[in-house]
């Protein structure tokens, strides 16, 4: 496919014995939404979390196969992880602000890459709050902790920390499975925004979710991709019986 | 607050695909009742020609419905949007079919414009074209006075044409010779009945998409406004 | 059936049992602290709390051994609350969960936490005492006395060595406390693991790192085996003002009251009164710990 930016190839992975991804080949388009469904343990946010290297840090994790970013496998044993993860941003489900104030949360990416002055800063964060749409909601309380934050409030601002790192892409694991409908929207709004300047692969329960914010879809099922195509094709016309079935909710 | 929300660009990309064909079924209609009263037959040539157009714009708006269920999950008034927009293109894709229909009966016809004159057919034809006007007007504005005016007006002209039919009965009962050109004529004068008959559809799609109230099938809607006794009959 | 409702005698026997049971507990705690007090409260006077004893112990205050408390404390707290959060951090954040090394540690902890504390004041005679101090005082003294005798550093270290122990379990679980998910957000935003130990971790279970200190402090404060041999006296003139000193405390002072006095009745205020000020400097910290403790289940709650 024309401009991935994300090449999966070949790729297993194995928690111990148990293989919980078999044989996966997957080309992920550049400055587009990619959805990842599936029944739980279909192994979609395994997949997710092989592309920032996060599966590092679970002690038992085998890999094998191949994962180019930009043609760079990444993980070839010259990789400096820490630099892939600012390359590649992450979101997690549950919105998990740091226990500080809102502007320290957005500035904690900076401030570990050596960014210390003050109006740099001050620019980063204005910048990565109003990118993801909560600037207005607290720029009179940059100061607060972002603990008082409402759950959606909170989930953008993990999102304007992680745009605070500049990434190039952004993984969602189920950004949105625990908000409130307005806030979900919210939040896709803010996703369908973000893909003009950024690579999104999201992770979701909810496949209308799936179906309303994203290009491309790929179905996993125990631990295979199953489908991948235009999220148009894959909910109006899936190639597969599995597809078809979980998508009309006919299983998982 | 009011919110932008993802799909509100496709609703807004639908309700353009749909007014289009609008405007393209009403060219195609006004065209074919002017070949008729003029028996122009390039004009009908050209026609049967654009009816290609027709089609096309008819599948695009189907899929771009289908994606917008499959995708967005419309509910409330997106849903009778979208439901009354596949239904409008399926009348208005009926009535280009009646245009060619008619366009392709010119040359049979074409010797008699007397005839035509006699049985009051450009009349028809005028009010026909001005009650397309109307349809495609209330499909770009919602304004619901116009759906008044449509269903009068429409029924006024199934009226005329059941006038015409029966006169036309009468002339080929008399003179057998005729019946070649009346059949064509009556055919052509039925098609005009049943454009007539579309434009109330759409203008009760319309309706549907503005208050949620199913108005076909119930012609005393605008008469008596008896909204209890309209819901007893569900 | 419903209606049928029969009263449940054993069940009314035995919530009496467990009740009595805990307000013979209450009643126990009430009645030390009322003979504590009145007993304690005669000797009460600001001339108590800030000068040394006087006439043989039997007059005067107890100063000295308040001084010695806190100083024990202090080195103590020096000496063990690094090491401990250090060994927690290295459980909780570095070391895989099951992996031998871990286990090994956690085993020692425990063990170390059983040890009668009269065996940590054996140690601390043999090895700090005997062995390294005299050892110091051979390689850089010419073997004259200053180091392999009882002082109050080898006292702190042996009374740290106690205190580990509550240090590294209470540490771990403060940083047990900080959820995955946030260093997940940390690492995730190009954080080194160091990095989010540091800016994330740490700052996150502070009030527990302090709960552990001030569990350990208590602890220490109230113990007097370990220190019996290896630091705390009898009677000292002067305050400790060096390391290689020897100190008073208020637990060996006592003791040293109710045992060894030429006069016990006479000197029974005296006693009461050093009773009250421990059990007063206990109670402080535990309720402050209690505090601590507190706000962080509420953290974790939330």
């Amino acid at each position: 496919m024309k401009n991935s930016k994300i090449f999966t190839e070949n790729l297993y992975l194995h928690y111990g014995s148990k293989m919980a991804l078999n044989n996966i080949n997957l080309a992920i388009p550049e400055k587009k939404v990619t959805a990842l469904i599936g029944p739980s343990g279909c192994g979609k946010s395994t997949y997710l979390r092989t592309l920032n290297r996060m599966n590092d840090l679970i002690d038992s994790v085998k890999i094998e196969g191949n994962i180019s970013i930009d043609g760079i496998n990444i993980y070839d044993k010259n990789i400096d992880v820490v630099n892939l993860r600012k390359k590649v941003g992450m979101v997690f489900q549950k919105s998990n602000p740091f226990a500080k104030s809102i502007f320290e949360n957005v500035a904690y990416g900076p401030r570990i890459n050596g960014i210390s002055d003050k109006n740099q800063l001050t620019e980063i964060v204005e910048k990565a709050l109003q990118n993801a749409a909560i600037w207005d909601e607290v720029k009179d309380r940059m100061n607060d902790s972002a603990l008082g934050l409402s759950g959606g409030q909170q989930q953008r601002l993990c999102i304007a920390r992680t745009l605070a790192v500049n990434p190039e892409i952004i993984l969602m694991d189920e950004p949105a499975s625990a908000l409130d409908p307005i806030s979900t929207s919210k939040i896709e709004e803010l996703i369908v925004q973000l893909k003009e300047n950024y690579t999104i692969v999201i992770v979701t329960h909810n496949m209308q979710q799936a179906a309303r914010i994203s290009d491309m879809t790929a179905f996993f099922y125990i631990g295979e991709l199953i489908e991948y195509d235009k999220t148009k094709n894959i909910f109006t016309n899936p190639e597969k019986k599995q597809t078809e079935d979980y998508i009309t909710g006919r299983f998982g | 607050m009011e919110q932008h929300r993802i799909f509100d660009n496709e609703l807004e990309k639908l309700t353009r695909k749909v007014t289009q064909m609008c405007e393209l079924v009403n060219q195609q209609v006004d065209n074919t009742l002017h070949a008729l009263v003029n028996c122009d037959k390039e004009l009908a040539d050209q026609i049967i020609e654009n009816d290609v157009l027709v089609d096309k714009l008819d599948v695009k708006i189907d899929k771009l419905c289908q994606n917008i269920f499959a995708l967005q999950q419309p509910v409330a008034s997106d849903l009778r949007f979208i439901l009354s927009s596949l239904k409008i293109n399926n009348d208005l894709e009926r009535t280009g079919d009646h245009a060619v229909s008619i366009a392709k009966r010119i040359d049979a016809i074409a010797d008699y414009p007397d005839i035509l004159e006699e049985l009051g057919i450009p009349e028809v034809c005028d009010s026909t074209t001005l009650l397309f006007k109307d349809v495609v007007n209330l499909v770009k504005t919602h304004n619901l006075v116009l759906s008044s005016d449509i269903f009068s007006n429409a029924a006024e002209i199934k009226d005329k044409c059941h006038e015409i039919s029966n006169k036309i009965l009468e002339e080929m009962m008399q003179k057998s010779e005729v019946i070649v050109g009346a059949t064509n004529i009556m055919v052509i004068t039925n098609l005009i009945e049943r454009i007539a008959s579309y434009s109330t559809n759409i203008a009760e799609s319309i309706v549907f998409v503005v208050e949620g109230k199913i108005v076909k099938h119930k012609k005393k809607f605008y008469e008596s406004l008896d909204e209890n006794k309209l819901d007893e009959e569900d | 059936m419903i209606k049928n409702r029969k009263i449940d005698i054993k069940g009314f026997v035995i919530e009496g049992l467990t009740l009595s049971s805990a307000l013979f507990i209450i009643a126990i705690i009430i009645f030390m602290l009322v003979v504590i007090i009145n007993g304690g409260k005669s000797a009460f006077s600001w001339e108590f709390l800030s000068a040394f004893p006087k006439e043989g112990m039997t007059k005067g205050g107890i100063f000295p051994a308040i001084y010695g408390t806190a100083l024990l404390v202090i080195i103590m707290s020096i000496a063990a609350v690094p090491f401990g959060v250090i060994t927690a951090i290295y459980l909780t954040e570095y070391a895989k969960e099951n992996s031998f090394i871990a286990r090994t540690i956690r085993f020692a902890v425990r063990t170390l936490a059983v040890i009668p504390s009269i065996i940590f004041g054996l140690f601390g005679l043999g090895f700090f005492i005997k062995f390294v101090g005299v050892k110091m005082d051979g390689l850089f003294l010419g073997g004259e006395l200053k180091w392999g005798q009882p002082n109050i550093l080898w006292a702190s270290l042996t009374m740290a060595l106690l205190t580990l122990p509550v240090v590294i379990v209470s540490v771990e679980e403060a940083l047990k406390t900080i959820p995955r998910e946030l260093r997940e957000a940390s690492l995730a935003l190009g954080a080194t693991k160091w990095q989010t130990i540091k800016k994330v971790v740490i700052p996150g279970s502070m009030s527990g790192i302090m709960t552990g200190t001030i569990l350990a402090v208590s602890r220490g404060a109230g113990e007097v085996a370990p220190i019996l041999f290896t630091g705390a006296a009898y009677y000292l003139a002067t305050l400790p003002h060096a390391l290689s000193d020897q100190f008073m405390v208020l637990g060996y002072h006592i003791y040293v009251m109710t045992t060894q006095s030429a006069n016990v009745d006479q000197t029974l205020p005296i006693q009461f009164g050093t009773t009250c000020v421990l059990l007063l400097l206990t109670f402080t910290l535990n309720i402050f710990a209690i505090i601590l403790r507190y706000r962080i289940r509420k953290k974790k709650i939330n």
